[in-house]
């Protein structure tokens, strides 16, 4: 078991400020108590991604708590960063289940509204976001720094978290969006995951004024990508509001004779293209439904082996 | 005005199931106009209860409002001849007609939805939510709890596209038009800062509200 | 009586010349020195640069703008006319987004001068209606020079190396080939400056923009504003007759409105009742109805008013009645039928034999239009009657506007509300006819009775 000292970076943390190209992957929990399904997960992916994604009832499905499964992956040797979303849970529950958090060793947290509860399996319930992304953001920071809660009362014994948010480089209106990056960054995200990024082009674009405007120095960009293995993935995938895929990609999926194959072509020719854009720290690699695909994808794009801690430490001494 | 519709004529009719003298009462003022207890519709109504039991009595008064005693109080006497009273009013006046009129059982025509504004013949939109501290002088005027489906308070989720709410591509993104009207009063500045989390003790979340006004009251 | 000429065209001088013959005198004002329109018929008061001008009707001239279909032009530079004899001329006319009315005249006349040369040509058309002008003649002719008519859903234009056209055209059941051939396309028509003014005199406009004429075949100069008239100049350069039609039209039609009975039928308001909602205001096709904003209340305006009750059944707080209601006629128990005065009323007289023949009876209840038909009336009915049918106008024939459309939607209410209370839904039926269609109303009141 790999349970972080409390005071202990995570090694995601570490190893983006040793200037390594991180490879995250996403660990999505069971709609069951199942932990055995977790921990196969968990273990496909050890040593091959540095950390995982634990999703929050990801699309608003009932699944099991992200806290919950983010200990198994923590047990099984692989990292996990801890998402939270605002939409089930008001300031008091989420302050609550981050102390519980952290006191059961995670250190990665990822701040999301989530999705609407309009899409998942429970649509008639009622949703809370007592707060927004960049508030919890904003409020987990303070109390980390400054040991006080969102109500400003004390806390004894703050947690510490490596605190994360999600960006959209392709969601409009473009400049509410950059707005958006920008007070995420100031609220105490120090790593920005972005939404899945089929078009290079344009996501260069999007990094260009990050890179203006300083961004990729206050906070790490790990660039997104979504595998994709069939046409009815890739269309499905652009039908989901915020996505943009071109067409051109799915004419490419279309005529392809094995789309499996060139699903994991496409990826690869995204993250090659985004090795070329100056200011990204990492990618982050989503396979809905498909993760047994990650290892190949990893190890094809030459991301092998994955850096150890001891590398890590002694690169930082 | 407060916009309400009519409950599914089935489920009004269980409701009144087994009584056999009925007072419709619908309300003069806000679900007037929003077509959902006005005359007219207590007069469908009972035009349907008596089309299906011709000896059922039903009578249809509209009080000028049904959260005023002096208006209920003019219905007080035609609510004594009935079993039972069916209010078209919105949840605010059955409630007050069930406080004005002793032993009688006030049953509810109407689902009551939303604080709104008419928007064309027969469309009606959400716009206020009553949380008891007005942000709109920040969004230019465009209410972010209201209209953003999260309620964000620091501008769109992920899930705003073209425009639209990621909920239903029928639905605005509120921020959006938050941030085309600032645009347009060229204030777009009013965004860079980031939004504290909202004190909602004002709003439900602080339990049934009151609102005193001190100088009226001896 | 004044009559208002508003916009000035070659067309306003012959106009002067005939209202002046029927001792009318015209001023004319122009469309863009138009501010406002208050009033009603006999007393308008038109509200321009210059000052307020009064006058007893207006009359629109103001033509939307239009380019005739060009010979040869638009996708290909070739004149079917000079071209080799062997290739087909085909006319395409494509009015999705525009009104059809004035075209199709222009391009029949073109179609039968080509056939009757001993060309092939095809008349590709997506909905081109031909009742009420001059068009039914020219369609016949047409036809019979071999003019080949072509109704089409979907069409498609391809060049061809020789610089021709190749065009497909499809329909649910079919498709058709042309090949290497010339075609006229025809131009569009815009509502030009009759847009801003059709605001200014609060006329309803069609959804492709137009005041209401340029839709309303079967009522050549109707507007849907009591006393303000509307003459197609565009046509009535190229259709003599049509002028001479709308000339007569304007002053019998004004005539007959400003005799004293023609203000019999109305809307009255209760004060008490009114909830200042502005439903009446907002679905009065007619602009019949105007704010009393001191005391809080609509005011109905008897001058403006057709009675067509579409106000009437939109009221939410029933302050709204008619002032006569016409008293049903023949002796059924066992069905009632609302029958509009401009379709289903002069249907059903003319299936009086038929019905008296067969022995079947109706209690047959006259309204000015469809829009008057309500849910609470309906089911008022079926408390009498064993069926209620109502019998409207066609799609795009209501004289209202919208009436049928209306009375369409509260008769659907009005079923649900049945379903929902477990009563039997067929007792209501809905039928869209139009004057000439006795026989599909004689089959729905079969239907009901037997």
């Amino acid at each position: 078991m790999m349970n972080a000292a409390p005071d202990q970076k995570s090694r995601l943390e570490r190893l983006l400020e040793a200037g390594h190209f991180t490879v995250s992957a996403e660990v999505g929990p069971p709609m069951s108590a199942s932990a055995d399904f977790v921990r196969k997960k968990a273990r496909s992916l050890v040593g091959i991604a540095d950390a995982a994604n634990v999703t929050d009832n990801q699309t608003a499905m009932v699944r099991m708590s992200s806290v919950a499964a983010s200990v198994l992956c923590q047990q099984e040797g692989l990292e996990p960063v801890l998402q939270m979303t605002c939409r089930d849970r008001n300031r008091i529950a989420i302050q609550s289940d981050l102390l519980g958090a952290h006191a059961l060793g995670l250190r990665n947290l990822l701040c999301l509204s989530g999705d609407h509860q309009a899409f998942g399996n429970h649509p008639q319930s009622k949703n809370v976001y007592d707060i927004d992304s960049i508030q919890l953001i904003k409020g987990i920071r303070e109390l980390q720094e400054d040991s006080r809660f969102i109500s400003g009362s004390n806390c004894k014994n703050p947690p510490r978290f490596f605190l994360g948010a999600a960006a959209n480089p392709f969601a409009d209106p473009e400049q509410l969006q950059y707005i958006r990056l920008h007070k995420k960054i100031e609220a105490g995200a120090r790593f920005i995951q972005t939404q899945c990024i089929y078009d290079v082009e344009r996501f260069a674009r999007w990094m260009e004024y990050v890179r203006r405007h300083g961004l990729d120095k206050k906070t790490h960009i790990l660039a997104g990508l979504l595998v994709n293995k069939s046409v009815k993935s890739l269309e499905m995938t652009k039908q989901v509001a915020g996505m943009h895929v071109p067409d051109e990609l799915v004419e490419r999926m279309k005529k392809a004779s094995d789309p499996q194959e060139e699903g994991v072509r496409i990826a690869l020719d995204t993250i090659k293209g985004l090795q070329s854009i100056p200011g990204i720290s990492g990618v982050h690699i989503m396979a809905v439904g498909w993760e047994s695909i990650v290892p190949t994808i990893v190890e094809e794009a030459g991301f092998l082996p994955r850096p150890s801690l001891s590398e890590v430490e002694e690169a930082n001494a | 005005m407060i916009v309400a519709e009519q409950k599914p004529i089935d489920e009004i009719l269980r409701t009144l199931d087994g009584f056999k003298n009925v007072l419709i009462a619908a309300c003069g003022t806000c679900v007037t106009v929003c077509m959902a207890g006005g005359e007219k519709e207590a007069l469908k109504l009972a035009a349907l209860l008596q089309m299906r039991d011709a000896d059922m009595k039903v009578s249809v008064v509209t009080p000028k409002r049904q959260c005023d005693m002096e208006f209920v109080e003019e219905i007080l006497a035609d609510a004594a001849e009935h079993d039972v009273v069916l209010s078209l009013g919105c949840g605010a006046g059955v409630q007050f007609m069930s406080g004005a009129i002793d032993n009688k059982l006030i049953l509810p025509g109407l689902n009551t939805k939303f604080m709104g504004v008419t928007q064309d013949i027969g469309v009606w939109a959400e716009m206020c939510q009553g949380c008891g501290d007005c942000v709109l002088e920040q969004t230019g005027g465009v209410c972010p709890v209201t209209r953003c489906s999260k309620s964000n308070f620091n501008g769109p989720c992920g899930g705003s596209s073209d425009g639209k709410c990621e909920i239903d591509t029928e639905v605005d993104c509120g921020w959006q038009l938050i941030y085309d009207r600032l645009e347009a009063l060229d204030q777009l500045q009013r965004l860079y800062q980031i939004s504290e989390p909202k004190d909602w003790t004002t709003s439900r979340d602080g339990g049934p509200r009151k609102v005193h006004k001190k100088e009226m009251i001896l | 009586m004044t009559i208002a000429l508003v916009g000035s065209t070659p067309v306003n001088v012959i106009l002067e010349k005939e209202f002046a013959a029927a001792q009318m005198e015209t001023i004319t004002v122009k469309s863009n020195e138009l501010q406002r329109v208050s009033g009603h018929i006999g007393d308008f008061r038109l509200q321009t640069l210059d000052g307020e001008r009064r006058a007893g009707v207006i009359v629109v001239t103001e033509p939307p703008e239009a380019k005739l279909p060009g010979i040869g032009h638009a996708l290909l530079d070739s004149d079917p006319v000079s071209h080799p004899h062997t290739k087909p001329v085909v006319l395409l006319m494509d009015y999705e987004q525009e009104s059809r009315q004035f075209m199709t005249p222009v391009a029949l006349e073109l179609a039968l001068f080509l056939a009757r040369r001993r060309r092939t040509v095809f008349f590709l058309k997506r909905s081109v209606k031909t009742a009420g002008t001059d068009q039914e003649r020219l369609y016949q002719e047409a036809r019979g020079a071999g003019v080949v008519f072509v109704d089409y859903d979907q069409v498609q234009i391809a060049e061809t190396d020789q610089g021709f056209a190749h065009v497909s055209a499809q329909d649910e059941s079919q498709s058709l080939e042309i090949g290497p051939c010339s075609l006229i396309v025809a131009e569009t028509i815009h509502p030009g400056k009759t847009g801003a003014l059709a605001d200014c005199l609060k006329l309803r406009r069609d959804r492709w923009g137009f005041i209401d004429e340029y839709k309303h075949y079967l009522y050549p100069v109707m507007t849907s504003r009591r006393g303000v008239y509307a003459i197609d100049t565009l046509r009535a350069c190229c259709e003599p007759e049509y002028l001479e039609e709308a000339i007569a039209a304007v002053i019998g039609d004004s005539a007959e409105q400003l005799t004293a009975d023609a203000n019999l039928l109305y809307v009255e308001l209760d004060k008490e009742k009114c909830a200042f909602c502005y439903t009446c205001y907002r679905a009065c096709p007619h602009a019949a109805l105007t704010p009393n904003q001191a005391e809080a209340v609509m005011e109905p305006w008897e001058e403006a008013c057709f009675g067509c009750g579409i106000c009437v059944s939109m009221c939410p707080a029933n302050a709204l009645q008619l002032t006569l209601e016409k008293p049903a006629q023949g002796a059924s128990q066992s069905v009632q039928i609302f029958c509009c005065e401009n379709s289903g009323d002069t249907a059903i007289s003319r299936l009086q034999e038929d019905l008296a023949h067969e022995g079947l009876t109706v209690s047959q209840v006259s309204v000015t239009c469809g829009g008057e038909i309500t849910v609470e009336r309906l089911l008022q009915a079926l408390r009498q009657y064993e069926k209620v049918i109502a019998a409207v106008c066609m799609d795009d024939a209501c004289q209202h506007f919208d009436g049928n459309r209306r009375a369409c939607a509260q008769t659907e209410r009005a079923v649900s509300m049945l379903e929902a209370a477990g009563l039997e839904p067929g007792r209501i039926r809905f039928v869209q006819l139009s004057q000439g269609m006795p026989r599909l109303l004689h089959e729905e009141i079969r239907e009901a009775l037997l």
